[in-house]
């Protein structure tokens, strides 16, 4: 069989002639063209993330918080959303090639391309938020939610009367893990037969979250716990409308990571958040970077040092949590930190 | 006809640029400023080129993927799935199957291997329940992202979680099976060589030979390739072979290369791969550039994404998109007006008028 090898009958020949100019242009770029030279002292810092900064939880609620500490310590800030771990390791990479101070990886998939980056510089230091482990050259903020969430399951275990409570998370991740493992424990220190229905759905698919809100609250259950970022919206709206078709059986929701006691959805049946006060965090290593004296390990964000708080929503404070259920809160609150 | 190709080019690049600038400006920001910005992120120095070429690695080889087949009249849809797979087989290699003690170089070239099999075992299944059951292509293999993308992640929580983490994600690949990397703070690796060489492969099999011809004959007419005695079946099922391998490479390259370990959040490089093909005109060297164009839009967002104006990732996205469509628009135009003069000239040499 021949082939047709005439270029003037041929489109696809002539395109290619056309394309290796662009080839020589390109190779002839990569070694005319300098390296470009990092100017000023000014302090740099980097916030990436995996998600939408206006998400409405964990990272808008990161990318405030660096907001504010960069402007406190006059430092430049660069914030990039949506990366995805793959993405990470070039990013990093670039941001220690322009001397930046300080690069926060909001959330624990950052850690590994941290650790890789981390080998092969010296003037940038990273610090992971929501991972617990000890890797070389990272500093790691492990934002212990287990109290407040324990807190929480205690108030829900309160509050419900059908003796079913449920909690929804993002995905079984260690942190998101901990949370239910808290509010699991938290709910049968007050009530040891109450049952707790646990789902991991999305974090930012807000269809999916309500899908499961509707479920569980079909079930009976009548407090859920959420720990779903952007798809939090879902489980407002699934819990409002409960409440709306039948104002009789309330049914209550809890925030997380940010304070969602405001939410435009649903504030009436917020009962409360599990909070993570990121902007005292992130002063806290931003401060040492600066100082260079930020060094590897973990650091233990906790009830006890203030960064991870429960947040009760004052609208519902006397009507709904009572007076009696308050002090019951604070004594419980008292245990957990005398116990650490 | 040359001539009229630059011009064509320069008037998409000029058209896209005019569309950006009106849509940067109605959004509220300063268009000047975010298209410096970009142009600093894509291509103002060796770093910023070193970047654009390693977006440009994986988007090569699942455009690539795409264009293989679409010549061969696969609607091969699946490259994501075929990338997921790929990526994964290259994990379990490199951090499970493998001995710590291999050599680098056998190591990493069983991981890759092992990669572009497993991509196009994955493909095989969608050719093979089409010429089964007749399950068409298209959709067998966008069911097929979602069952890879499941598989991967349930194999992430069990077989190839890292140890000590309950944590969705991979081991770290052992240092010495991690492609080397070219210039210092960049992640340029050898494996955009690697995928350079195989579009100069596939550009030679599709110019040069009969494997090349034949698949495009189909393409462009299925029923009279098989009149003219063109085993179409085989030659179909052969196209995804390589096009899903190609994809499976893709994802190996990825992990070996750039992330060195594995979750399921590895990119759409797959689904971004089609329209590189589509920009390419299917042709491995137009896949080339298009990759090229799509690493360069990726490098350039970041950094004006980054910026103090913080220029919004969906903007950014808005943007590429905007481009897109205008160099595809374009390049329509452009291939219209190709394919209408060489019927022309055809036709004058038959009768004897041209020439």
């Amino acid at each position: 069989m021949t082939i047709p090898t005439n270029s003037r009958t041929n489109p696809t020949r002539q395109s290619h002639r056309s394309v290796y100019p662009f080839f020589v242009l390109i190779t002839l770029a990569f070694f005319l063209t300098g390296t470009p030279v990092v100017q000023g002292r000014v302090f740099r810092m980097a916030f990436i993330c995996s998600g939408s900064i206006t998400d409405g939880g964990w990272n808008q609620d990161g990318r405030d918080a660096a907001v504010k500490v960069a402007k406190a310590l006059h430092a430049k800030l660069s914030v990039l959303e949506h990366v995805t771990p793959i993405r990470a390791t070039s990013i990093m990479r670039d941001f220690c090639r322009r001397h930046y101070g300080l690069i926060i990886g909001h959330g624990y998939e950052f850690l590994v391309p941290a650790t890789q980056v981390a080998r092969m510089t010296t003037h940038t230091r990273f610090a992971i938020s929501g991972a617990d482990k000890v890797e070389p050259g990272v500093t790691t903020m492990n934002f212990d939610l287990t109290q407040p969430s324990y807190e929480l399951g205690a108030l829900a275990a309160m509050i419900s009367r059908t003796g079913k409570i449920g909690f929804i998370g993002g995905e079984a991740i260690p942190s998101v893990e901990a949370c239910y493992k808290g509010f699991k424990a938290g709910a049968r220190a007050v009530n040891p037969k109450i049952r707790v229905a646990q789902a991991y759905t999305s974090w930012d698919q807000v269809g999916l979250s309500k899908t499961q809100a509707q479920a569980f609250i079909q079930q009976g259950i009548d407090v859920i716990y959420q720990n779903v970022d952007a798809a939090s919206q879902g489980v407002f709206e699934a819990v409002k409308s409960a409440n709306r078709r039948h104002p009789g059986h309330p049914v209550y929701v809890f925030g997380c990571n940010g304070n969602q006691n405001n939410n435009p959805t649903c504030s009436r049946y917020t009962l409360a958040s599990a909070v993570i006060r990121l902007d005292r965090a992130f002063m806290h290593v931003a401060i040492l970077a600066k100082a260079g004296k930020l060094k590897a390990g973990v650091i233990n964000e906790t009830m006890a040092n203030h960064v991870c708080i429960v947040v009760l929503n004052p609208k519902l404070l006397g009507r709904v949590i009572t007076p009696a259920m308050e002090h019951r809160l604070v004594v419980i609150r008292k245990h957990l930190l005398a116990a650490k | 006809m040359f001539l009229l190709e630059i011009i064509f080019t320069v008037g998409g690049c000029a058209l896209a640029a005019g569309a950006v600038l009106i849509l940067l400006a109605l959004m509220g920001f300063p268009p000047g400023h975010i298209l410096e910005l970009w142009y600093r992120g894509a291509v103002a120095d060796r770093y910023a080129l070193a970047d654009t070429l390693t977006k440009a690695c994986p988007l090569l080889l699942t455009g690539l993927a795409a264009a293989i087949t679409f010549r061969a009249g696969v609607f091969n849809i699946g490259a994501q799935g075929q990338l997921l797979v790929g990526a994964a087989m290259a994990v379990a290699m490199s951090t499970r199957l493998l001995s710590p003690h291999t050599p680098p170089l056998p190591g990493i070239t069983m991981c890759l291997f092992a990669g572009a099999g497993a991509g196009a075992a994955w493909g095989l299944l969608a050719s093979l329940l089409e010429l089964w059951r007749k399950v068409p292509v298209v959709l067998s293999t966008i069911l097929l992202n979602f069952t890879a993308l499941y598989a991967v992640k349930i194999l992430l929580h069990s077989y190839l979680q890292a140890h000590g983490t309950s944590a969705p994600q991979s081991s770290q690949i052992p240092p010495h099976f991690c492609l080397p990397v070219m210039m210092k703070y960049t992640s340029l690796h050898i494996g955009v060589l690697i995928a350079a060489a195989v579009a100069m492969v596939a550009e030679f099999v599709q110019v040069m030979t009969v494997f090349g011809f034949q698949t495009t004959a189909i393409g462009l007419n299925e029923a009279a390739s098989r009149l003219v005695g063109i085993p179409v079946a085989a030659r179909q099922i052969q196209a995804m072979l390589i096009g899903a391998g190609c994809a499976g490479l893709a994802g190996a390259i990825q992990i070996l290369g750039v992330a060195h370990f594995m979750t399921a959040k590895i990119g759409n490089y797959g689904y971004a791969g089609i329209a590189v093909a589509l920009l390419g005109r299917l042709d491995p060297m137009g896949v080339a550039v298009a990759a090229l164009f799509f690493g360069a839009l990726d490098a350039g967002a970041q950094r004006a994404e980054e910026s103090s104006i913080g220029l919004p990732h969906e903007t950014s996205n808005i943007i590429k998109a905007v481009i897109i469509l205008a160099m595809l628009i374009i390049g329509a135009w452009s291939m219209r007006r190709t394919l209408r003069s060489g019927l022309w000239q055809q036709r004058n040499t038959e009768t004897g008028d041209g020439a």
